[in-house]
C-alpha cells in the first residue's frame, strides 16, 4: 500500500510511521487492547469480591468500616480529574500549551488527592481491625481497591512524566496521540472506580 | 481553539462532567437518605442503572468512542463481553452449589449482631463505637449479618452408616417425610442424633428440611442421662469437612506453623482437666494469640463458630477428638452432647480470653 501524503496527514500519530493497514495509530490501538484485557482483570477481581461478599466469619464487616460520604467525595474528585483530562487533550489539540500543562497538572493533582483519600481510608480501616488477612472482606476489598489504587498511581506518574517532558521537549498538537493514550488509560481507571464505588460501597447500605 | 471534530467542544465536556457529578450525588443521596417510596430493590436497580450510564458516558464522550474508529469500540466491547462472561461463570460456579443444597446452621438465640461484634477485640469495638463515620452505631447494629449458608458436603458414607437405612429402622412412620425431602444431598441428621431419647418425634413432627440444626431441639436430646461414648460419626465428618477442613485439613494434620493439628491434639485437650469445656469454648468464641502445639509455635486467629447449631458444634468436636483415621479415641470417651454446647453459649468471650482458658489447662 502506498502511503500518499494526503492520507498521512489525516491520521494523528502517523508522522512517525507507526501504523498498519488499520490506518490507526499503533499506540492507541495497543492501549484499547490493553484496556480490554484490563476489563477482564478487574472483572475477575470484582467477581471474586462479590462471590465472597457477606461470607466473612469475623468482623469488621463492610457496614462497620465503609464511609459513604467520604468515598463520594473521592469519587467526585476522580470524575473531575477525568473532566480535566479531556480539557488537557482539547488544549493540546488547539496548541494551547500553557492550558495543556495546567490541565495535565490538574489531572495528576486530583489523582493524587484521590490516592490521599485511599491511603487515609486504608489506614483508618486497619485501625478498625480490617486487615488483608483478617477476614474474607478484608482480603477481597484490599486486593480489589488496592489494584485500582496501583492503576491510579501509575496514571499519576505517567501524567507527571508528560508534564515534565513538555518542558524538556516542547509538545505540540502533533503529539496529541501520546496524550490521548494516557487519557484513555486515565478514563479507564475512572470507570473502574465507578463500578467499584457502586458494587463495593453503595450496595452495602441498600 | 478551532478543531476539526466540532462535537468535541468544551461545552459538551462540561455538560457531561456536570451530569456525571449530578449522578454521583443522586447515588449518594438515595443510599444515605432512602426515599420512602423506593424499596431497596428499586434503589439497587437505580444504582446499577446510574452506574452503567456513568460508565457509558465516560467511554462515549471522554474516551471519544462516539466519534472514533469503531475498531476501538470492537476491541473494548469484546473485552467487556469476555470479562462479564468470566464474572458470570465465576458467580455461578460459586453460588449455584449453595443454592442447590443450602443447609442452614441456625444462629443460636442471642447470636445477633452484638455477638458477631463480640468476636472483635475490645479495642476494635471501642474504635467502631467512636468512629466519626456517617452511620450511627445503632444503625450499624441494625444490619443483620446474612445467614450462614454453609454447604454441607455429602459425607463419604460408610456402607453401614447410610441415613436412609437408619431412618427406616427407627421410624417407619417417617417414610413419607424422607420421600418428600428432595434435597438428598443434604441428609437430615435429626433422627440419628435422637436415637436414645425420642426416636420418632423429631421426624414425625417436622417435615422441615433441617430441624436438627435448631438449637431448641437440644434439650430434648439432653434428656438422655447416660454417658454416651458414641456419637453421629457421619454428621461429625460432614460438619468438619464443611467448616474446619479448610484450615485444619481433612486428616486433621493442620499446616505446621500456620494451622495447628487436631488429630491427636484435640484428644489431648479432651483429656486435660477442664478440656471438655475448653473445646466447646474454642468453637463458640474462637481463639486468638500465640500457642504451642507438639513443639510448634502458632500465632493466628480461629474464628468463632457460634452460628453453627449445638449439634453441629458438638459433632465437629467429637470428630476432632475421636473421628480421625488412625487416631484412637481417648479411653472412656464420653462424646460431647449438644446440651453441653448450649449451656456454654451466651458468655461473650473473646479469642484472647479463650487463650487464657487454654493456658489454665496446663498443657504445653
Amino acid at each position: 500500500m502506498s502511503a500518499t501524503p494526503a492520507s498521512a496527514t489525516a491520521i494523528p500519530g502517523m508522522e512517525s510511521g507507526h501504523y498498519r493497514s488499520t490506518k490507526l495509530p499503533d499506540i492507541k490501538l495497543l492501549m484499547w487492547v490493553f484496556l480490554a484485557s484490563d476489563v477482564m482483570f478487574f472483572g475477575t477481581l470484582i467477581g471474586t469480591y462479590l462471590v465472597y461478599r457477606g461470607r466473612s466469619l469475623v468482623g469488621p464487616f463492610p457496614e462497620n468500616v465503609l464511609d459513604i460520604p467520604l468515598t463520594t467525595v473521592s469519587t467526585f474528585v476522580l470524575l473531575m480529574s477525568s473532566f480535566l483530562m479531556v480539557l488537557a487533550l482539547h488544549a493540546l489539540r488547539g496548541d494551547d500549551i500553557p492550558k495543556f500543562r495546567l490541565w495535565t497538572f490538574g489531572v495528576a493533582f486530583f489523582g493524587a488527592i484521590f490516592l490521599g483519600f485511599q491511603i487515609y481510608e486504608f489506614a483508618h480501616f486497619v485501625d478498625l481491625g480490617l486487615t488483608l488477612q483478617g477476614n474474607l472482606f478484608g482480603t477481597t476489598f484490599y486486593v480489589l481497591t488496592g489494584t485500582h489504587g496501583v492503576h491510579v498511581t501509575i496514571g499519576v506518574i505517567w501524567l507527571l512524566s508528560i508534564l515534565v517532558h513538555s518542558y524538556v521537549k516542547p509538545w505540540s498538537s502533533k503529539d496529541e496521540a501520546y496524550l490521548e493514550v494516557a487519557g484513555l488509560y486515565w478514563h479507564f481507571v475512572d470507570i473502574v472506580w465507578i463500578v467499584i464505588f457502586t458494587v463495593v460501597y453503595l450496595v452495602e447500605f441498600v | 481553539m478551532a478543531h476539526g471534530k466540532g462535537t468535541h467542544g468544551v461545552g459538551q465536556y462540561v455538560v457531561v462532567a456536570l451530569i456525571l457529578a449530578a449522578i454521583t450525588y443522586v447515588e449518594y443521596y438515595i443510599v444515605e437518605f432512602p426515599p420512602a417510596f423506593m424499596s431497596s430493590g428499586w434503589i439497587l436497580f437505580w444504582l446499577i442503572a446510574l452506574s452503567i450510564v456513568k460508565f457509558w458516558m465516560v467511554i462515549w464522550f471522554f474516551m471519544h468512542l462516539k466519534d472514533d474508529d469503531k475498531l476501538y469500540t470492537g476491541f473494548f466491547s469484546s473485552g467487556i463481553v469476555i470479562g462479564m462472561g468470566t464474572f458470570v461463570v465465576l458467580v455461578f460456579l460459586f453460588l449455584l452449589p449453595r443454592a442447590v443444597a443450602p443447609v442452614v446452621g441456625d444462629p443460636a438465640p442471642g447470636d445477633g449482631p452484638a455477638a458477631a461484634h463480640g468476636a472483635l477485640p475490645d479495642a476494635v469495638v471501642a474504635n467502631i463505637e467512636t468512629d466519626g463515620g456517617s452511620r450511627p452505631l445503632a444503625q450499624q447494629a441494625g444490619n443483620v449479618r446474612p445467614a450462614d449458608r454453609t454447604l454441607l458436603l455429602t459425607p463419604p458414607a460408610a456402607p453401614t452408616d447410610g441415613f436412609s437405612v437408619r431412618l427406616d429402622d427407627l421410624a417407619p412412620a417417617s417414610e413419607p417425610t424422607t420421600a418428600e425431602a428432595p434435597v438428598a444431598m443434604a441428609p437430615e441428621p435429626a433422627p440419628v442424633i435422637a436415637t436414645e431419647a425420642e426416636p420418632a418425634t423429631p421426624v414425625a413432627a417436622d417435615a422441615e428440611p433441617a430441624p436438627a440444626a435448631e438449637p431448641d431441639a437440644a434439650p430434648e436430646v439432653a434428656a438422655a442421662p447416660t454417658a454416651d461414648p458414641t456419637y453421629d460419626r457421619a454428621l461429625g465428618s460432614q460438619v468438619y469437612v464443611a467448616n474446619c477442613a479448610a484450615c485444619h485439613q481433612v486428616t486433621g494434620a493442620g499446616l505446621p506453623g500456620v494451622f495447628p493439628p487436631l488429630a491427636g491434639h484435640a484428644a489431648d485437650l479432651y483429656r486435660a482437666e477442664g478440656g471438655r469445656a475448653y473445646l466447646i469454648d474454642v468453637m463458640l468464641y474462637g481463639l486468638q494469640g500465640a500457642i504451642r502445639v507438639n513443639g510448634t509455635n502458632y500465632n493466628g486467629l480461629m474464628p468463632a463458630w457460634a452460628h453453627l447449631g449445638d449439634e453441629q458444634v458438638a459433632a465437629a468436636i467429637n470428630h476432632s477428638v475421636a473421628g480421625f483415621d488412625g487416631v484412637a479415641a481417648p479411653s472412656g470417651f464420653d462424646a460431647i452432647r449438644p446440651d453441653e454446647v448450649a449451656a456454654r453459649r451466651g458468655r461473650g468471650l473473646t479469642g484472647a480470653q479463650v487463650l487464657e482458658l487454654r493456658g489454665a489447662l496446663g498443657l504445653d
